[in-house]
């Protein structure tokens, strides 16, 4: 276990993911005097912590991964369900601090939708450019791309991230992410692309 | 004997200002924190100087220190007439450098070409020097044909071909390959042969490798190395000599390597 | 080198992150739609706004650009070679830099082609569009530093999201703070809040020199930061930066310009764009230099206008443009009776001449005067009568209708002349700022 969450280089994953959790946290008192961390932020926290989270979706030697007896898609699975897990968890710690990154379920569909882009960038463009996906939407989103942002239907998918808790088309879309983004990472794992330099 | 190309691509030969190309003197170097290289005496010229050693016997380290890559921790050496340890002058030492690392790191999405006038413009080559020389570099090594085509498709040998032509595209008066003919099949082997005894004419080539027979065959000088330390220096008649019937190896060649630490690891368990 | 930077622009990360801020500033800039039909300034502004965007991609690409030494293992070779490290890395700075502000640039000159973008070019507009180009170039750089740095994976989507963060968290500072966002966001003129209109828009010199020099600072910071090799060198590169912003922060205005009200510090008007263009014939019509090239299209329709008020006395001769921005809250000149004035908000937002003359028109040659302007049941009911109709019966806006109605019944009580001289005096009182307008009106 220990040796698989090397090799997924978890740890430095973990602690970028923490530090920059702990920056925001600790920066927001700073600069306002809400409770509850504005919406834009906390999109842009989950955000970080997802691109943290996604390294560890690849793989040293993907080659090498496929030629394992391992049980691989369930493996997957589990890994994608544990990393979403303990970002909400991390950002739940903080629904009973002074710095709120709330509500709920606003985290939660962020985060599950979010690493559903990052799993399905893993098993498209390769694990070291998994976040390429949760980036290019989320960025121009909270950048303010679309505009009129809350009234169309089109609108509200687009910008899911940053709908209210109790919208529905914000959830559906996010569930849908979420859903292809892990079967297809659990199906097809990493994908497979040779640029690093180095010949043996 | 120093070669300059001039401007007009005819050969100065001028009179060389220094002795030995490489003269380490009790040469200490650090790998991480193991003291790779421990008190080595290292004398070499021009001509094709092999390395031989076990694993772990600190040749990668010593050439990587002979490179400039590493600083030594100890002892004195000295490169093509300057000193190897002090900062400034090792920018006239690099010009005159060529190194193969063993893994050797390239850009992927460069073409041979462009990645080889890469590296002659990192070593200071006049630009309008530079496509000569890398065409000559590219013809030395028989990738002419390949010279358009990106780095990633080349297959193992190739990849190490192009290695090597970055590391001569300079005409270097010092060359280190570390590994050079892995992944070379046995006719681009012979060829690498030729190339490396043409180089050694006027160029000091320290070349390690595991592969006894690369060494006797294009090699005037083997040196052995052991637990950081020189061992042994003689030409390869001198080594296949050294061996008896009774010593573990299938040429004769193999046999006195096997000697020559025998006896070293004999003289020093005394 | 001229080989090794064409090889860096056509294999590096060079070519799509040009690609990649020309989406970028596409996304935002055109979210609004027609960003440069209103005029130059209007478009060098919109192009600073697609900066929030374009910076963190710009930060990213640079970062991801400078994983290739690590990701690829070339440094051992690089570190047997004798160029210094300045001469080393140009060729990837050139590269970067160069598409990075060619995308920016293209971007420019696209929105411009495509919204037909002409008339007065304030050279304004082509300051902030040059420090928009330096903030970019400093940012790839930047990115190319800090990757160098730290070059993992996490470092180019960090590095993008921080930047947004940072973008947002200036915009996002308290009114008295405002001028610290001024000076060091990429995208300056994005803290200039309240000013919906640009087109007489001028920001101070002192303003767009303190601007440019942090944002100089911080490129060379970067590209020292990027070649140096030791660690005494890298903290050198803290140097330029701290100089620079020493500079900035000195130079930089702090007090609101008198008289614009509420706005950051920095802000002006463009007198020039102010300065008023006139038909040669008469009755004149007069617009801003800034909408010059409304004048043939509104020409026509104001003398409309003007002929459909020629029965008053006095009767107004010219028609003429009210040039004060509608972010300053200083108040504006009183009203002339021989002026009927407009207001002409350009560009795709902007209305159509019919719309402006309607305004123009609109309670007796008053509607678009932006003076003191209330709506006087007297001037619509006057309105009404020099129009020959009937007032609406009920309109969801005005609650005194009635009223309405009722001062419309005594005009039409009144023989003609009498009326005129009513109606008449109630546009001068309206204009001289009057209240009692219903008075007037009923003699």
């Amino acid at each position: 276990m220990t040796l698989y969450l090397r090799s997924r280089r978890a740890p430095a994953a973990l602690a970028v993911a923490v530090a920059g959790w702990a920056a925001v946290w600790a920066a927001w008192p700073l600069l306002s005097s809400e409770r509850d961390v504005e919406g834009p932020v906390v999109v842009l926290t989950v955000l970080l912590l997802v691109c943290a989270a996604s390294a560890t979706l690849g793989s040293p030697d993907v080659g090498l991964d496929r030629t394992a007896a391992l049980r691989w898609p369930w493996r997957r699975l589990v890994h994608v369900l544990v990393a979403s897990g303990v970002l909400v968890g991390l950002l739940a710690l903080t629904l009973a601090s002074g710095a709120r990154f709330g509500p709920f379920g606003v985290v939660a569909r962020d985060v599950a939708g979010l690493v559903g882009l990052a799993a399905l960038g893993a098993a498209v463009l390769g694990g070291d450019r998994a976040w390429f996906l949760p980036l290019g939407w989320t960025l121009p989103v909270v950048a303010g791309a679309v505009p009129d942002a809350g009234r169309a239907e089109v609108g509200r998918v687009l910008t899911w991230q940053l709908q209210e808790g109790h919208d529905r088309a914000s959830a559906v879309t996010a569930a849908v992410l979420a859903l292809a983004g892990a079967a297809a990472y659990a199906r097809l794992g990493p994908a497979r692309r040779d640029d690093t330099g180095r010949a043996s | 004997m120093t070669r300059v190309w001039n401007r007009m691509g005819a050969v100065d030969l001028a009179p060389t200002t220094h002795p030995w190309t490489v003269e380490a003197a009790g040469l200490r170097v650090r790998a991480g924190r193991h003291l790779a290289v421990d008190g080595l005496d290292l004398r070499l010229g021009p001509g094709v100087h092999g390395l031989l050693g076990p694993n772990g016997a600190g040749k990668t380290t010593l050439m990587r220190a002979l490179a400039t890559v590493l600083r030594p921790a100890g002892g004195d050496l000295t490169l093509l007439g300057h000193d190897g340890r002090r900062g400034g002058d090792l920018r006239r030492v690099r010009r005159r450098l060529g190194y193969l690392p063993q893994a050797f790191g390239y850009y992927p999405r460069f073409t041979v070409r462009e990645f080889v006038e890469y590296v002659a413009w990192l070593k200071e080559l006049p630009s309008a020097d530079v496509p000569q020389a890398v065409q000559r570099a590219l013809d030395r090594v028989d990738l002419a044909p390949r010279a358009g085509y990106r780095m990633r498709t080349l297959s193992g040998g190739m990849l190490r071909r192009a290695g090597i032509a970055q590391a001569i595209v300079n005409d270097p008066d010092l060359l280190l390959l570390d590994e050079p003919t892995v992944g070379l099949d046995p006719e681009q082997r012979l060829d690498f042969r030729g190339l490396l005894r043409e180089v050694g004419v006027d160029a000091c080539v320290l070349v390690s490798t595991h592969l006894v027979e690369d060494v006797a065959a294009a090699c005037t000088d083997v040196a052995v190395m052991e637990a950081g330390r020189l061992v042994w220096q003689g030409t390869p008649g001198e080594l296949a000599a050294a061996g008896a019937a009774g010593d573990p190896g299938d040429t004769a060649i193999e046999r006195g390597y096997s000697a020559v630490l025998r006896a070293h690891r004999g003289g020093s368990a005394r | 080198m001229r080989r090794v930077l064409v090889a860096e622009l056509r294999r590096s990360a060079a070519p799509g992150a040009g690609v990649l801020v020309l989406a970028a500033g596409f996304l935002l800039g055109y979210g609004d739609g027609g960003a440069g039909s209103g005029g130059w300034m209007s478009l060098a502004v919109v192009q600073s706004f697609g900066l929030v965007l374009m910076w963190p991609v710009a930060l990213a690409a640079g970062a991801w650009q400078a994983r290739r030494e690590h990701r690829t293992g070339v440094l051992e070779l690089v570190a047997t070679t004798g160029r210094p490290g300045l001469q080393r890395v140009l060729p990837v700075c050139l590269a970067m830099g160069t598409t990075v502000v060619g995308a920016y640039g293209a971007l420019a000159v696209l929105t411009a082609l495509l919204d037909g973008t002409g008339g007065y070019l304030p050279p304004g507009a082509l300051v902030i569009l040059a420090l928009g180009a330096v903030w970019l170039a400093g940012g790839v750089w930047l990115g190319l530093a800090l990757g160098r740095l730290l070059p993992s994976v996490v470092t180019p989507p960090a590095l993008a999201v921080a930047g947004l963060g940072l973008l947002i968290g200036l915009q996002s500072l308290p009114v008295g703070a405002r001028w610290v966002a001024m000076l060091a966001s990429p995208a300056m003129p994005l803290a200039v809040q309240g000013v919906h209109d640009h087109d007489f828009l001028e920001l101070s010199g002192r303003l767009d020199v303190a601007h440019g020099l942090l944002g100089v600072a911080v490129a060379v910071t970067a590209v020292v930061l990027l070649a140096a090799g030791s660690r005494r060198a890298r903290a050198a590169a803290l140097l330029p930066v701290l100089l620079g912003a020493g500079l900035a922060v000195g130079l930089a205005p702090r007090d609101g310009s008198p008289g614009v009200d509420g706005v950051v510090a920095g802000v002006g008007v463009d007198r020039v764009a102010q300065e008023l263009v006139c038909t040669p014939d008469s009755p004149q019509v007069c617009v801003a230099r800034v909408h010059a090239d409304l004048l043939p299209t509104i020409t026509a329709p104001a003398r409309d206008v003007l002929r459909g008020l020629a029965r008053l006395t006095p009767a107004p001769t010219r028609a003429e443009e009210d040039v004060t921005p509608h972010w300053v809250h200083a108040p504006g000149p009183g009203g002339r009776p021989d002026t009927v004035t407009f207001t002409v908000f350009s560009g795709n937002r902007g209305l159509g001449p019919d719309a402006v003359a309607s305004r123009m028109a609109a309670q007796v040659g008053t509607g678009a005067w932006a003076g003191c302007s209330a709506p006087f049941a007297a001037l619509d009911a006057a309105d009404a009568w020099l129009r020959g109709h009937e007032p609406p019966a009920a309109d969801p806006e005005r609650p005194d209708v009635a009223r309405v109605h009722q001062l419309w019944q005594v005009l039409r009580g009144l023989p003609d002349r009498v009326a005129l001289q009513r109606v008449s005096a109630v546009r001068v009182a309206a204009l001289g700022c009057a209240h009692d307008l219903d008075r007037v009106l009923a003699g």
